[in-house]
C-alpha cells in the first residue's frame, strides 16, 4: 500500500502528504494509574519505538502530532480509547497495530486501526461498568441502596465548576440510563452519562455522593468505560 | 504486575504509578527457572531512583544472566507506607509483587547519606531484621554498594556484604559463589567468610573495632582470615564492559526522563572538595564508536527523544568532536536532542555551542565553586576569572540570556572576603552581558547563583577538615545576601541543617548504627526532603544515644588518627591526600592528570600504568 493509493483519504499538511488514522486501544490493569499526560508521553515513545512513521509538528521544538478523543481520569479503565495520528508513509493498518502492540506497556493494547470516520465532536455519551463492594455490606444490600439512590427524584452531588469551586448540582436529569445487578458480594452498576465536548459527567462524582450518603469508603471500586457513543447511538469506539 | 491487594487504596495515594510496575522493558521471569533473586533497592522515591544510571546498568546486567532475576524496589512515599502498614502489605519487588523477604539478595545503592534512614524503613517494611547478626540462615543477604560505601561504617551493623567500587564484575563473581554454596547446603557464615576473599567484597562482621578514650578509633582488626585492607574494584576496559541495550521506560514522569550513555569514569581534575573526583579514579574513557552505537540502541529501544552523555566532566572527553559529529548524523534526523551536562567553564567553545544548538537549547550551568582566585586555587578548581568571563561572553554572544553559577560556602580557609567574592563574580557576569553590543533587544540577563554548603568527605584532601558549624554557615549566608545588590542576580542557598547531618554520616563510624535505629523509631525518613527533615528530631536522637554529632562534623582530625575508612583502599593513597591537603592550605594548585601525573596511587588499580597514559 502506498499513500498514493489512498488518495481520497490523504491530506496535505504544510506540504507533507499525510494519511489521518485512528488508533483504537484499551487502557486497563496497571495502565489505569497513568494520567492523561503520562499517556501522551507513553504513546509518543511507543510510536518512536515501533517505528511507525507519523507527522511531527513544525517549528523549533517538533513533537509528534496526536490527539485523544476523551481523556480518562486517573484510575478509570477504558476499552474504547482512541488516538488520532497522521501517517507520513505507507504502512498497513494491521502492521501499525502489530508494531505498536509489540512494544506497548502492560495494560495498553491496540485493538484496531482505521480511518478517522467519525468526528470527536459527535461524541455525546459514554457507558460505564462499575463494580463496587464494601466490607461487611452484602452485595444484595449494596445493590438495593444503590438502586434507591439512583431512583431518587433528584440526586444532589458536588461538582467542580469552571472556576474550580465545588457546587451542588442535581445529576438526576443527566443519568441517561442505568441498571444495577448483584454478583456475589459485589454490586455492578451499568450507567450511561453525558460525555463529549459539551456536557461531561464523570461517574466518580456520583460514586462520591453515594459513598458520602453511606458514610463508608468502597473496598472495591472498579470503573471501566466500555463504550463511547454518538448522539445517534453509534459506537464512536 | 500490579498487586491486587494494593488496588483498593492505590487511588488514595499520590502518584499511584510509582507502585504498579509493568513498564516497557521491565523484566519478568519465571520463578521456576531462577536460582538467584535480587532486589535492587534505591532508598528514595520512584522518580529519583528510576533516574539513577547505576541501577539501569546493574538491572540489565543481572537480568542478562539466565538464572538471575533482578527486580526494582523504591522507598514508598509516606502516604503509601502508611497504607501498606495499615493493610499489612510488605515491601515488594515491582516486577513480581513478591515480598523482599523472599529474595536471595536485597541490595541497596548508597548515593547520599540523607537516604540512610529510608534503608531502615525499607528493611522494616520487608520484615528483615535490621542487624546482620540477627538474621537467620535463610533471610536475604543485605548488600550495600554505591559511592557512599567508601565509608560504610555507619551502616556496618546492617550490612551482610559491602561491595566496593564498580559492580559489573564483582557481583557476577559473588553470584557464582552463592550458586555454589546454595547447591551444597547454604551456610550463611561460611558463605560470608568465602565472599570476603573476593577482591572488592567487604564483610563488616569480620572486623572488630576498638576506640580510644577520646572517641577516636584505636584499632580495627580483621577476623577469620578476612583481609586487613579491602581494595575497590574497577572495570579495566570501558569499551568492553556490559552496557544495557535498553532501559525500563517509566510510565510516570521521572526526574531524568531520558536515555543516558556513559562516556567515561573517573576525572582528571582533582578538585579537592569533590569525592567523586577521587573515589572513581583512574580516569577511563569509552571509545566514541561504542558510545555512538550504545546511544543509538538506547534511543531505538526506549523511544526517548533526548540522550544525555554522562560523566563527571564531559568537556574533558578526548574524542568529543568525533563523538558529536557521529551522533548528530542520526539524532538530528530523528528529532533527538543531545545533552552534554557537567561542562567545565574552560571547556565551553563556540563550536561546541553551535553543535549542541543544532537540536535544542538547554540551560547553561557553570561551577566556579568559589568566589575568589585564592580560594579556587585552594580547592584546585583551576579556573580563572578570565575563563569565567570568556565563557559567559561566548554564551551571551550565542544568544543565551541566563546563566546558572554554582558555588560552595564553608570551604576550608574561607574568609568573608571569599564569600563576598561570590556576589562580586556574579555581578561581573551581569556586567559582561551588557557589554555585548549584539545583545538581544528588550531582554535582560538573569544570573542565578547557588551556594551549597561544603561537606568534607572521605578520600578527599579535605577529609581531615572540620565543617563550619551551623551558626557560622548562617552568618556567611547572611553576609552573601547582603553583598548581592542587583536584581539581575537570583541567589539560592542550601539549608545548612541537612548539610550538617550529611557531614556526620559521611565521616561517621560504627557507633552511628544505633543512632540510625533510634532515628527510624522516632520516624525520621526522607531526610533529603525539606517536608520531612527535622534537625531537632535528629539532635534528640543523638542526645539519647549519648553521641555528639559535632565530633564527626566539626572536628579537625590529625593526620595520624585512624579514620573509619582506613581499611578500605580506593586507589588514592593517604600520602597523596596529605600532600594535596598541605598544598591546599598554601593555595597551591595541582595540574590535571593529563598535564602531569600527581602520583595519586590509583595506577595500581590498572596494573601500574595509569589508564590516562595508556593510549
Amino acid at each position: 500500500m502506498s499513500l498514493k493509493s489512498e488518495m481520497k483519504n490523504v491530506v496535505d499538511i504544510q506540504g507533507t502528504l499525510c494519511l489521518p488514522i485512528r488508533i483504537f486501544f484499551e487502557k486497563t490493569g496497571s495502565a489505569k494509574y497513568m494520567s492523561h499526560l503520562d499517556l501522551m508521553r507513553c504513546m509518543t515513545r511507543t510510536i518512536r519505538r515501533a517505528g511507525v512513521p507519523i507527522w511531527y509538528t513544525e517549528g523549533f521544538n517538533p513533537h509528534p502530532f496526536m490527539t485523544f478523543a476523551m481523556p480518562l481520569s486517573l484510575g478509570t479503565a477504558g476499552l474504547c480509547e482512541t488516538m488520532d495520528v497522521r501517517l507520513t508513509d505507507s504502512m498497513s493498518f494491521e502492521e501499525v497495530k502489530n508494531r505498536l502492540n509489540n512494544v506497548l506497556c502492560e495494560g495498553i493494547r491496540v485493538t484496531k486501526v482505521d480511518y478517522q470516520q467519525l468526528k470527536a465532536t459527535e461524541i455525546n455519551s459514554a457507558e460505564y461498568k462499575i463494580t463496587l463492594a464494601i466490607d461487611g455490606v452484602s452485595g444484595e444490600d449494596l445493590c438495593g441502596k444503590l438502586s434507591e439512590y439512583l431512583s431518587q427524584e433528584e440526586i444532589i452531588v458536588q461538582k467542580k465548576n469552571k472556576k474550580k469551586q465545588l457546587v451542588d448540582i442535581d445529576i438526576k436529569p443527566h443519568v441517561m440510563d442505568f441498571s444495577v445487578s448483584q454478583q456475589d458480594s459485589v454490586a455492578v452498576l451499568n450507567i450511561k452519562l453525558p460525555s463529549g465536548t459539551g456536557l461531561n459527567i464523570n461517574p466518580n462524582i456520583i460514586l462520591k455522593g453515594f459513598s458520602a450518603l453511606l458514610g463508608r469508603d468502597y473496598d472495591v471500586c472498579d470503573i471501566v468505560r466500555e463504550r463511547i457513543l454518538t448522539e445517534s447511538g453509534e459506537n464512536f469506539a | 504486575m500490579v498487586r491486587k491487594d494494593i488496588e483498593k487504596f492505590l487511588l488514595n495515594v499520590e502518584k499511584p504509578g510509582r507502585y504498579v510496575g509493568g513498564e516497557p522493558n521491565s523484566v519478568v521471569k519465571d520463578k521456576a527457572n531462577v536460582n538467584i533473586r535480587f532486589a535492587f533497592c534505591f532508598p528514595d522515591v520512584y522518580e529519583i531512583g528510576m533516574s539513577h544510571l547505576g541501577m539501569k546498568i546493574l538491572y540489565g546486567l543481572y537480568n542478562s544472566i539466565p538464572d538471575v532475576w533482578c527486580e526494582r524496589v523504591f522507598a514508598p512515599w509516606p502516604d503509601m507506607e502508611k497504607k501498606m502498614r495499615e493493610n499489612k502489605i510488605p515491601l515488594y519487588g515491582l516486577e513480581s509483587g513478591d515480598s523482599l523477604a523472599e529474595f536471595d539478595f536485597v541490595g541497596f545503592t548508597l548515593q547520599y547519606e540523607l537516604s540512610y534512614s529510608n534503608i531502615l524503613t525499607m528493611l522494616n517494611l520487608s520484615g528483615i531484621p535490621f542487624m546482620a547478626a540477627d538474621r537467620a540462615n535463610d533471610d536475604p543477604l543485605v548488600i550495600f554498594g554505591g559511592p557512599c560505601v567508601c565509608n560504610p561504617e555507619p551502616l556496618a551493623d546492617f550490612a551482610d556484604i559491602v561491595s566496593l567500587g564498580e559492580g559489573e564484575e564483582v557481583s557476577v563473581e559473588l553470584f557464582d559463589l552463592y550458586r555454589e554454596h546454595k547447591k551444597n547446603g547454604f551456610d550463611r557464615k561460611k558463605f560470608l567468610r568465602e565472599a570476603a576473599k573476593i577482591e572488592g567484597i567487604y564483610i563488616p562482621s569480620l572486623y572488630d573495632t576498638e576506640y580510644n578514650e577520646d572517641g577516636t578509633i584505636k584499632s580495627f582488626t580483621p577476623r577469620d582470615g578476612a583481609p586487613a585492607v579491602v581494595r575497590k574494584r574497577i572495570i579495566q576496559d570501558m569499551s568492553k564492559v556490559y552496557y544495557p541495550e535498553s532501559f525500563v521506560v517509566p510510565i510516570i514522569e521521572i526526574v531524568h526522563d531520558r536515555a543516558v550513555t556513559e562516556i567515561f569514569r573517573g576525572c582528571i581534575r582533582g578538585c579537592r572538595f569533590c569525592q567523586a573526583g577521587y573515589i572513581y579514579r583512574p580516569n577511563r574513557e569509552k571509545d566514541f564508536k561504542t558510545i555512538d552505537c550504545q546511544s543509538r540502541s538506547l534511543c531505538d529501544t526506549t523511544g526517548y527523544d533526548e540522550i544525555s552523555l554522562s560523566s563527571l566532566s564531559s568537556s574533558d572527553y578526548t574524542e568529543l568532536p568525533e563523538l558529536l559529529d557521529n551522533m548528530l548524523n542520526w539524532t538530528e534526523q530523528n528529532n533527538i536532542s543531545v545533552a552534554l551536562p557537567s561542562l567545565r567553564i574552560d571547556g565551553f567553545s563556540k563550536e561546541l555551542t553551535e553543535k549542541l544548538q543544532k537540536v535544542r537549547r538547554g540551560g547553561l550551568t557553570f561551577a566556579p565553586e568559589a568566589g575568589t582566585q585564592r580560594l579556587r586555587n585552594t580547592i584546585n578548581k583551576n579556573v580563572t576569572e578570565e575563563e569565567v568571563m570568556n565563557t559567559c561572553r561566548t554564551a551571551f554572544e550565542g544568544g543565551w540570556t541566563s546563566v546558572k553559577l554554582y558555588f560552595m560556602i564553608g570551604l576550608p580557609t574561607e574568609t568573608l572576603e571569599d564569600v563576598e567574592g561570590i556576589g562580586v563574580l556574579s555581578q561581573k557576569v551581569v556586567d559582561e552581558f551588557y557589554r555585548n553590543p549584539n545583545k538581544p533587544k528588550g531582554k535582560g540577563v538573569n544570573v542565578t547563583s547557588s551556594a551549597s554548603t561544603f561537606v568534607p568527605k572521605p578520600f578527599t584532601p579535605f577529609q581531615w577538615e572540620p565543617q563550619d558549624d551551623i551558626e557560622t554557615i548562617h552568618m556567611k549566608q547572611q553576609h552573601l545576601r547582603d553583598s548581592v545588590k542587583s536584581r539581575k542576580i537570583t541567589l539560592n542557598w542550601h539549608d545548612a541543617d541537612t548539610s550538617f547531618l550529611e557531614a556526620v554520616f559521611a565521616r561517621g563510624d560504627r557507633r552511628l548504627g544505633a543512632v540510625l535505629v533510634k532515628a527510624f523509631e522516632k520516624g525520621c525518613k526522607f531526610d533529603g526532603w525539606d517536608e520531612f527533615f527535622s534537625l531537632p528530631k535528629w539532635l534528640e536522637v543523638f542526645e539519647e544515644c549519648g553521641i555528639d554529632p559535632a565530633f564527626y562534623a566539626n572536628r579537625r582530625r590529625d593526620y595520624n588518627e585512624i579514620l573509619p575508612w582506613d581499611h578500605l583502599d580506593y586507589g588514592v593513597t593517604k600520602e597523596f591526600l596529605i600532600r594535596e591537603h598541605k598544598k591546599a592550605l598554601n593555595s597551591e594548585t595541582t595540574p590535571n592528570c593529563r598535564q602531569q601525573c600527581a602520583g595519586c596511587g590509583a595506577n595500581k588499580l590498572t596494573g601500574g600504568v595509569c589508564s590516562v597514559f595508556k593510549k
